[in-house]
């Protein structure tokens, strides 16, 4: 890897072409995986991703050079490519300054046990602990693999700004895939377990293992729920990872990439009340022990909370560098990417509803007939939101009475948000996942308190 | 090729302990640029090497498989292979990789010269000719779009594949295409629009702002008054963009993977019916509607023209070298890595298509319309990944769609969800369009599934939102 000076040139020579700000980001990152299949071990990978990418920026044009040639050479002539495909009708070339410096905050996920420190055969009985569960929990399991991944990135952004900041991100995760059958019929189901930590995740047993046996009881559910006939009724959805609705109803929506390419149904309405009242939804990259988070975005500025809607009025939009100079505001910490493969882009990284004053038990009791919704898979975002109801309940008379499977709930985002009539008290998190868009998958979390839309057309 | 040279003479003496050995190495070279309002938005370029190592060891406890993956071209091969060798001792029980000799695996023919490093980088386009292309075409359909916001990404991508193994097997091949992409936003009556259109072939000047535009009337065309419709049963025209999406999932079920592991509703059906005889679903190295070409797999199969369902027969299943010695065939030339999204780089061996495709009929998507007289034209869906169960089957996808009567459109209905089984959708298909729609898999762009139009009996479909 090269130094800070070295850098230094190869920023120069890629502004040479006259536009006004140049940035080298550097990943270095390693990844393990060990697959079990039942309780058996069939492997371990280790894998390491290594490259530089370049970005130079004119205005709202940008050119974005990348490879794995990490070498001084490779990179000047990176550089000097940037600078020739670079068609700027008015130089604007920056200088370059002679000292860097970068923002100085502690990592909101420290690490206690880095998992390249750590031996595989604790690794393994992780794996096996969790296999075991999951299959104690019953016996219509034909297929069970566990895999246990970890993730240690290394990343340095340099820019011509002056700005030289790096940053460590570790990640553990389990993922569990089943098909289970009840002899006539086969269901299929995956879920994860993910921490924005080291190995340290690992030293509740309890913890893991409960999660894959209630993994395996969900699946059943799914597989034995009842179908239900299309209607419009109150929507119940859980505390915690519900929350993915804002995701997906208003999260994509709300990135300065959607806005400047009028994919959007909030552009334009900053300052409009967009939500109901009840609604105050914040992106917060900052914060402590959530997967979505890091110290700085993958452009070298610090993570912030950023407040989106408030009290149902758009505040402001998810902006990185370029896609906020298109749309006229700076960048607020949300330019991610999933490796030097992808220039960044607006992403979400820990999106939320702030919690409320209402009464989570009175929001089902009051309910004569609806859905009761306890987990979510993934869905799809757009002005046309889409979500798979994973565990789902109906409700009769204020009770939860049976599960109910093959539900999607969808929706257009800007309607939803207004029929929003109660918001809990309990503000719950998320393990976190992915979110797949423009550059790439990323990890997030999207998280709520309890909360009520006063009606939803469903159906399956 | 590069990344593979310092492996070639690592082969011949293989660090203690492994037996064999295998490098693969994929090359990635990108050029691509976006033009907006007659100005250049954005360019990318990029040249990225990636190297797969499989290793076989054998100790005490019997014969060994271990992988490791790098991006840093700079290591040494020895390391490299010994951290494969490491990870080999991590599996329990006896594991065999398997590694095709020089004679089980692809030899070029005659055909396969203009798949050459050499032949390829002569198809390279400098980028003024890429820029120059780029400009014409977002020129015609900004002139035939006023009041629309256009923006058209031009990408050219060659794709070098070379793998190397100690039982003296090697090979390299290479692949260029051109994709235009472009994201068109507009407003009628108040309404916003946005529709996402791409487009690829081997050759740029096949890449026409013709297909766009018509691509861009079919929408507008759909532009109807809202109507409303009632839960039920109803004969149905999923349009190719819906076909295309479904099996964007659905190709997984006709994989030998999940057909060994039950995870399929097709296991255990070989040479059984399972679909309407208007059905025949194919893979194929190159299609003539796109430019993705496949060569060689990345277990080094070469890749033929694959018949999976022939008149609602299900023949063949996709298969890697593993799964096709544990069912006693071939392999088919279909394995790869990237088949689906995922959080961490793709490394495992899987069936995977170069380009899934239900074949094609002889009318119309208007023909198959008026064919149906009274029902439902499902024109788009969304989220096909997380609602397609792909061991039983099951889907409930949200849609929009129009309601036809006598063979005419007449209102659209929004927040539609069709469900059912692939299964019987596919057995109660009776008809396929003429014209195929060609949807590239997402970011990962490693393969694309195709289909045309599909009528279809009778399918569930819950009533629309208001």
């Amino acid at each position: 890897m090269i130094g800070e000076q070295e850098a230094r040139k190869v920023l120069e020579t890629a502004l040479k072409g006259g536009a006004e700000f140049a940035e080298l980001f550097f990943e270095d990152r390693e990844e393990s995986n060990i697959k079990c299949i039942r309780e058996e071990i069939q492997g371990a990978k280790t894998m390491r991703i290594y490259g530089a990418g370049l970005y130079v920026i004119s205005g709202v044009s940008s050119i974005y050079v990348y490879s794995n040639d990490c070498s001084f050479r490779g990179l000047m002539g990176l550089a000097q490519r940037a600078a020739e495909l670079m068609a700027v009708k008015e130089k604007k070339q920056a200088a370059v300054p002679e000292r860097f410096q970068g923002p100085m905050r502690e990592n909101p996920n420290p690490v206690a046990e880095f998992p390249s420190a750590v031996e595989g055969r604790r690794k393994i009985r992780v794996l096996k602990e969790t296999a075991k569960a999951a299959l104690s929990a019953g016996p219509e399991i034909l297929s069970l693999n566990t895999d246990y991944f970890d993730t240690d990135q290394r990343i340095w952004v340099i820019n011509s700004e002056g700005l030289s900041a790096r940053d460590r991100r570790v990640t553990t995760r389990l993922r569990l895939q089943t098909v289970i059958s009840d002899g006539s019929r086969s269901f299929s189901n995956w879920e994860d377990y993910t921490h924005p930590t080291g190995f340290e995740a690992y030293r509740d047993e309890q913890a893991y293992t409960a999660f894959a046996r209630d993994m395996i009881l969900r699946s059943r559910n799914m597989m034995d729920g009842a179908s239900v006939a299309p209607c419009r009724v109150p929507v119940v959805l859980e505390a915690g990872s519900c929350g993915t609705l804002w995701h997906e109803s208003c999260g994509h929506s709300l990135e300065a990439c959607a806005i400047a390419a009028k994919s959007s149904a909030f552009a334009g309405k900053l300052g409009q009340q967009v939500a109901s009242k009840k609604v105050t939804l914040i992106d917060d990259g900052s914060m402590p022990g959530l997967y979505g988070s890091s110290v700085i975005d993958d452009e070298g500025h610090l993570r912030q909370k950023n407040v989106l809607i408030e009290q149902g009025i758009l505040k402001t939009y998810l902006c990185d560098r370029l896609h906020g100079a298109m749309i006229g505001l700076p960048s607020n910490g949300c330019g991610r990417r999933q490796n030097y493969t992808y220039a960044p882009t607006s992403r979400m990284s820990n999106t939320y509803l702030a919690a409320g004053e209402d009464d989570e038990e009175e929001m089902i009791r009051s309910v004569p007939e609806g859905l009761y919704v306890r987990s979510i898979g993934g869905g799809t975002g757009g002005m046309q939101f889409s979500l798979e109801v994973k565990e789902g309940w109906w409700i009769k008379n204020g009770e939860l009475a049976y599960p109910v499977k093959g539900l999607m709930l969808t929706g257009n985002g800007l309607d939803v948000i207004k029929k929003i009539d109660r918001v809990g008290k309990k503000l719950e998190y998320d393990g976190g996942g992915f979110c797949g868009a423009g550059s790439g998958l990323i990890p997030t979390t999207t998280f709520q308190p309890r909360v009520r839309i006063a009606e939803m057309a469903i159906g399956g | 090729m590069r990344g593979l040279e310092t492996y070639q003479r690592r082969m011949k003496g293989l660090p203690a302990g492994i037996t064999a050995a295998e490098a693969e190495a994929e090359r990635t070279q990108l050029l691509s640029l976006e033009v907006m309002q007659g100005e250049n938005k954005g360019v990318q370029c990029s040249d990225v090497t990636e190297l797969f190592i499989r290793v076989r060891t054998k100790d005490e406890e019997g014969e060994k498989s271990g992988f490791y993956y790098t991006q840093n071209l700079e290591e040494d091969p020895r390391e490299a292979l010994k951290r494969a060798a490491e990870n080999a001792a991590f599996a329990a029980k006896e594991t065999s990789e398997c590694f095709l000799s020089p004679e089980e695996a692809w030899k070029p023919s005659p055909k396969d010269e203009a798949y050459t490093a050499e032949a390829v980088n002569t198809r390279e386009v400098p980028f003024s000719v890429l820029e120059e292309k780029a400009h014409e075409m977002e020129a015609v359909l900004r002139r035939e779009n006023p009041g629309a916001q256009i923006l058209l990404r031009l990408i050219q991508t060659k794709e070098t594949r070379g793998l190397i193994n100690s039982l003296g097997t090697e090979m390299e091949a290479a692949v260029i295409r051109f994709e235009a992409e472009m994201e068109f936003a507009e407003e009628q009556g108040g309404v916003p629009y946005f529709y996402s259109i791409c487009q690829s072939s081997e050759k740029l000047e096949d890449l026409q702002a013709v297909f766009f535009l018509k691509q861009i009337r079919k929408r507008r065309n759909l532009r109807l008054p809202k109507g409303t419709l009632e839960a039920g049963e109803y004969p149905a025209v999923l349009d190719c963009e819906t076909a295309a999406n479904l099996f964007a999932t659905a190709w997984q079920m006709f994989t030998a993977k999940n057909y060994l592991a039950d995870a399929t509703p097709y296991a255990g059906r070989l040479g059984e019916k399972v679909t309407g005889e208007a059905v025949s679903i194919r893979n194929l190295p190159s299609i003539p509607e796109g430019g993705y070409r496949c060569v060689f797999d990345c277990e080094g199969s070469g890749a033929e023209p694959l018949e999976l369902v022939k008149n609602g027969v299900l023949e063949e299943l996709m298969q890697t070298v593993s799964t096709a010695r544990a069912m006693g065939t071939s392999p088919t030339g279909t394995t790869g890595r990237k088949a689906l999204l995922s959080g961490n780089i793709h490394t495992d061996l899987i069936p995977m298509p170069a380009n899934f495709r239900l074949e094609k009929g002889e009318r119309e998507t208007e023909l198959l319309l008026k064919e149906m007289g009274n029902g439902v034209y499902v024109t788009e869906s969304f989220d096909v990944f997380h609602s397609i169960n792909i061991a039983s089957g099951e889907f409930h996808v949200p849609c929009r769609g129009i309601l036809v009567e006598n063979g005419e459109c007449k209102a659209c209905v929004e927040g539609i969800t069709i469900n059912g089984t692939i299964q019987d959708l596919l057995r109660d298909t009776l008809e396929v369009g003429s014209e195929v729609q060609v949807r590239p898999m997402d970011l990962l762009k490693s393969y694309t599934v195709c289909a045309p139009a599909m009528r279809i009996r009778s399918l569930n479909v819950t009533g629309s939102q208001s």
